[in-house]
């Protein structure tokens, strides 16, 4: 990419709206919150779940983020920085409530026999998965898919796979290491690919004309 | 490499990050085994339909209720 490195500079609009900022100027945080909130608001429905506390955990980022400019060095946008504000509060938020009761994710995982072959193998799927997924109803099937997925595994694969942070920053936003981001992102990984064998896979013979 | 060794090696080996050496025995025993094969094609599938059913949750300018914004805006004077 010819883009600067994130951590070298900013742009010029970037530092133009810093310094208004940090100046105080009225107008320079209502262009950060209209210009950065939309994202942020899908980025906290994804993580915690219902509209009210993703609008709770939007106020309560943008407030923190606020009290810590002083100490925003720009070493990444403003946009990236404002990001990793939300997902740490939209965490936070997830420890603090109660959760439904979650399905336990060792049934969903793949068994082995003691020779290392699978005690079964994976369901064949229909061909054109990826076709199925143009349809918003199979992409809105995915997503509740995810959506069972224990908060231990979900979380870490929304972190990973969607926001796209990097493994040591998930490891220290969950207090963890980063093998054991690893090891939480395959294993949910493998559950969701269990969970969509009922969209994607191909119906046994013998049912194929009772299936959808 | 074992079908049970492989699939623990799935994200390493996706990510490029297993030794040259265990990277080969990953893909011989892939060339032989269909089932792991299988396997890791609906991983990868399966990573790339989580991506492409929540990039459409991204949300657009004008989705956010305005009494949030004027909220957010106000809590600073607060």
């Amino acid at each position: 990419m010819a883009d600067a490195p994130e951590h070298l500079a900013l742009d010029e609009d970037e530092q133009a709206l810093l310094a208004g900022l940090r100046a105080g100027a009225e107008g320079a945080f209502e262009t950060l919150v209209r210009t950065t909130s939309a994202r942020l608001l899908a980025v906290a429905r994804r993580i915690v779940g219902s509209e009210e506390d993703a609008r709770d955990v939007l106020q309560e980022a943008y407030t923190s983020a606020f009290k810590a400019l002083p100490r925003f060095e720009g070493q990444a946008k403003l946009s990236t920085w404002l990001h990793r504000i939300v997902v740490n509060t939209a965490l936070m938020r997830l420890r603090t409530r109660k959760r439904k009761p979650e399905e336990p994710i060792e049934p969903l995982l793949p068994a082995f026999k003691d020779d290392g072959h699978q005690t079964q193998a994976a369901a064949e799927w229909a061909d054109g998965a990826d076709v199925a997924l143009e349809r918003a109803e199979t992409r809105s099937f995915v997503r509740a898919q995810i959506d069972r997925l224990p908060d231990t595994y979900r979380t870490v694969l929304l972190l990973r796979d969607i926001e796209e942070l990097s493994t040591s920053e998930v490891a220290a936003m969950l207090s963890t290491t980063e093998n054991a981001v690893k090891i939480r992102l395959h294993r949910a990984r493998q559950a969701l690919r269990a969970l969509l064998d009922e969209r994607f896979g191909r119906p046994p013979a013998e049912s194929r004309e009772v299936a959808r | 490499m074992n079908c049970r060794e492989c699939f623990e090696f799935i994200l390493r080996y996706l990510d490029g990050e297993l030794p040259p050496d265990e990277q080969s025995s990953f893909e011989l025993h892939m060339s032989r085994c269909p089932p792991c094969r299988r396997y890791l094609s609906q991983y990868k599938v399966t990573v790339d339909a989580g991506k492409a059913a929540c990039a459409e949750t991204n949300t657009v300018p004008g989705d956010v209720p305005e009494e949030l914004i004027r909220a957010i805006l106000e809590s600073r004077k607060a």
